[in-house]
């Protein structure tokens, strides 16, 4: 009985170690029309962003999305725009997430994805931006 | 901060009576006539006092004209308002006071303190000509008060040419006049609530006069400039920069109403309250009565030169606080800066987000009873065109009579319009209105020759957002015409299609039946059609294609493949396009059954050989079969499951290491045979769009 027993912690610790080992990788640089797509319209409008992450009025989230951290510092004529702008970034990013979860056919990897994808804008990011940390509170890079 | 420092002084008044006060009571002040101020109850009572006044009124020492008094308040309380540790003292004609804390509407100030080095008292007047205010900083002030007169005028100066002049009369008629000069507007930012926005920089100046007897207003005026005024919330998403303008008002009782009038000029600056931006020039003037039942909007004006002048009247009751009846109105209004301004920051997501709209738009509503009774809205030489060219119409007209719980009709019509690079022409349709919901019974556009008809359009708004359905039809096209507008290869025959009924909701389009589409002489029936997320960033198709008996003579002339004289079935299954590409389907290419002439020139083999991936044209030309420009065939046929941007190609019968895609038969025949059975989506693509390049390697029988 006990030999069963350490045999099946034995085997139970086994599938514990392989386990990670087994699970697949999700391919970020996997490409797709509407991956293509989505890539190009951020590429696009991030000419246009940059100017506010500069300025600290729009700071990088910890969710892998953009968000307005000091409207104030943009000029009043620009906010309309800034606003427009992290709508339609924040429904490509998503979009973005989502597809390339789908084209990894797991669906279900999506927030696995953002969050990846959240470090690895932020590790990109130019100094002076701003980004939330861990715990949500922005920091300047 | 001038609010609070008005409170000081009046405070300080108020001290300076019950100095006076105190000091004639113990005979020290020099009054021939003692009528007595009689000041002290009706000094209490304006303030409900609950202070234990400690009276250390020692003094009246001589020499006889000499003058020494002292007073002491530990605290004077009144709800929002309260002062302690007061002090006072009076020799000769220098007095002098200090509050330790006064606090006002939650806001507190520490150690204020007065000096008047040549206060005059007498029975009729008190009046400090050359007072000093202190607290953080020190500000001249005067004052005089007349308790006979019932009248107190004060003048304050605060830095950067502010000034304040106060006169108030009271008694059975009261009277309060006020002129302020360079008043920063930045000091009402300590009493304004901490979720509205707050004024950071800009003056107002101007004058206001009240007037009234005992507790009714009788007339009231006002008439302000401001300039260069600044204010933001915390978020930033309520802002102003800049704004100058005016702001007048007027006011008196006629029985028992007030009917009143004013007018605000916004001249010039900036403002952001999202999501709209509006830069100034404006003007709004209004007019009505207040009774104690109502207040009563009875024309309100605002002219807005870009674009045009809106009217509105309304009433609002008072004792339920509600609005019970308003009409809003504007006729000739310019469409471009309506739709720009007020529109737009709506439609931020939708395909109109990047559009532009110009015309004439009216409109007439009617609330009441707490609900919207009547719209109407009317469109003239409308125009709407989309800057990046995708679609645009012209000659737009709409007269829309909404009404609530009523059946209406509206018409809307185009002189024309373009959809993609396809020309519309123009229309015109009655929409069926109830309520929320739309219906169109019938509306046929002019497409190309042909006609679009749109059948039993019904479309209900809920709370998921708009949902609608239809069901039409298209009417022969020719397809010359087709591919000319949209600048493909010159095609022949004609297009027509039956739609089945079309479903949309969440985002969601989808089809009830089969789409069927006549072209290239054959048929091709679009099934299980699915359209998600049609207006996200990521539109993703779904559908089974099936495709009979098409043309190949008609549909290779077309993309200059080469002739191939014969028929084709082409069946499309599981196909799922992305942002309007393919990323997966099984398709496959099929000679059609049944008797019909089979040719295949040189070139085409050359380029159908290239598909499969291997090289025919050099083989050709060199081969004996070179001279021939046209071979036969039996059959022919390419299948491709794409999946993961591979596309795994299979012909119409196995061959040795490969798979055949021509199956020669009559004289000349030539059979292709490709040997490719995985290539890449994109370079397949590629290689159509360069046919002849190809490198398909013919294997000739």
């Amino acid at each position: 009985m006990n030999a069963t027993l350490r045999l099946f912690a034995w085997l139970f610790l086994a599938v514990l170690c392989w386990a990670p080992s087994a699970q697949a990788a999700a391919d970020l640089e996997i490409d797709t029309p509407a991956i293509t797509a989505l890539k190009q319209h951020m590429q696009q409008r991030h000419g246009e962003l940059a100017g506010f992450y500069a300025s600290g009025a729009v700071g990088l989230t910890n969710d892998g999305l953009v968000a307005l951290r000091d409207p104030g510092a943009a000029p009043l004529a620009q906010r309309q725009a800034m606003n427009g702008l992290v709508a339609a970034e924040n429904l490509d990013r998503q979009a973005l997430y989502r597809e390339i979860a789908r084209a990894n056919n797991h669906p279900e990897w999506e927030n696995e994805v953002r969050v990846t994808f959240a470090q690895r804008w932020i590790g990109k990011a130019a100094p002076g931006w701003w980004y939330q940390n861990a715990s949500g509170a922005w920091a300047r890079k | 901060m001038p609010g609070i420092l008005i409170w000081a002084v009046l405070t300080f008044v108020g001290i300076v009576m019950l100095t006076a006060l105190q000091a004639n009571r113990s005979g020290g002040i020099r009054s021939p006539r003692d009528k007595g101020y009689n000041l002290k109850a009706a000094h209490y009572r304006s303030l409900r006092a609950a202070s234990s006044v400690l009276m250390l009124a020692l003094g009246a020492s001589s020499p006889a004209l000499a003058l020494q008094f002292a007073l002491r308040i530990d605290d004077i309380a009144a709800p929002a308002f309260r002062a302690s540790g007061i002090s006072a003292d009076l020799e000769n004609d220098h007095f002098s006071a200090t509050i330790k804390q006064l606090s006002f509407q939650g806001h507190s100030w520490k150690n204020l303190r007065l000096t008047c080095p040549k206060i005059a008292i007498g029975n009729d007047a008190i009046a400090c000509t050359q007072g000093t205010l202190t607290g953080e900083q020190s500000w001249p002030v005067r004052f005089n008060y007349a308790p006979n007169a019932k009248r107190l005028i004060l003048d304050l100066t605060l830095p950067a040419s502010e000034h304040w002049h106060i006169d108030a009369r009271w008694g059975k008629r009261w009277e309060l006049a006020a002129s302020i000069d360079n008043a920063q507007v930045a000091h009402l930012k300590t009493w304004l609530p901490q979720d509205m926005p707050v004024p950071s920089a800009g003056t107002v100046s101007g004058k206001l006069h009240f007037s009234g007897s005992t507790a009714q207003l009788l007339a009231a005026d006002a008439d302000f400039r401001l300039a260069g005024i600044a204010f933001s919330d915390a978020s930033g998403r309520h802002a102003g920069e800049k704004i100058g303008g005016t702001i007048r008002f007027g006011a008196h009782r006629a029985n028992q109403e007030l009917v009143w009038e004013g007018e605000v000029r916004w001249d010039n600056g900036e403002l952001y309250w999202e999501p709209f931006y509006l830069t100034g020039g404006a003007r709004l003037t209004a007019r009505g009565r207040i009774d104690p039942l109502r207040i009563a909007l009875e024309q309100g004006l605002l002219n807005w030169p870009a674009i045009g002048e809106i009217a509105a009247s309304g009433s609002w009751d008072r004792s339920s606080r509600t609005l019970t009846a308003a009409t809003l109105q504007g006729a000739q209004l310019k469409l471009d800066a309506l739709y720009s301004n007020f529109m737009l920051p709506f439609l931020g997501r939708t395909v109109l987000a990047k559009s532009t709209a110009s015309g004439e738009l009216g409109f007439a509503g009617r609330f009441a009873d707490g609900e919207i009774k009547a719209l109407d809205l009317t469109i003239d030489q409308g125009s709407l065109q989309d800057q990046e060219g995708r679609f645009g119409l012209q000659g737009v007209h709409l007269e829309l009579p909404w009404r609530a719980q009523a059946a209406t009709v509206a018409e809307f019509g185009i002189v024309n319009g373009k959809v993609l690079a396809l020309p519309l022409g123009g229309f015109k349709t009655a929409i069926q209105i109830h309520d929320k919901k739309i219906g169109i019974p019938k509306l046929a556009v002019p497409i190309l020759g042909g006609t679009l008809n749109i059948e039993n359009f019904q479309a209900a708004s809920s709370e998921q957002g708009w949902q609608w359905e239809f069901e039409g039809g298209l009417t022969p096209i020719a397809m010359e015409q087709l591919a000319a507008a949209l600048h493909w290869p010159t095609m022949h025959g004609t297009l027509s299609g039956v739609v089945p009924r079309v479903h949309f909701a969440a985002g969601e389009l989808a089809l009830d039946g089969a789409l069927l589409i006549k072209a290239f002489d054959g048929t091709a029936v679009i099934q299980k059609l699915l359209l998600l997320d049609a207006l996200g960033p990521a539109p993703r198709i779904q559908a089974d294609i099936d495709m009979r008996n098409l043309d190949l003579d008609l549909l290779t002339r077309t993309f200059s493949f080469g002739s191939i004289q014969g028929r084709v079935d082409v069946s499309v299954n599981g196909l799922e396009l992305s942002n309007w590409k393919p990323v997966a389907f099984d398709a496959a290419v099929r000679s059609s059954p049944g008797d019909y002439p089979r040719k295949i020139s040189q070139r085409a083999v050359q380029n159908i050989s290239s598909l499969g991936g291997a090289g025919a044209g050099a083989a050709i030309q060199r081969s004996f079969l070179g001279v021939f420009e046209q071979f036969g065939y039996s059959r022919l046929g390419l299948s491709c499951v794409l999946k993961n941007t591979v596309c795994l190609m299979g012909g119409i019968a196995a061959a040795p290491q490969g798979y055949i895609i021509v199956e020669g038969g009559g004289i000349p025949a030539i059979t292709v045979i490709g040997y490719n059975r995985s290539v890449s989506w994109n370079e397949l693509v590629s290689r159509l769009q360069r046919v002849t390049q190809g490198n398909a390697r013919p294997v000739v029988q």
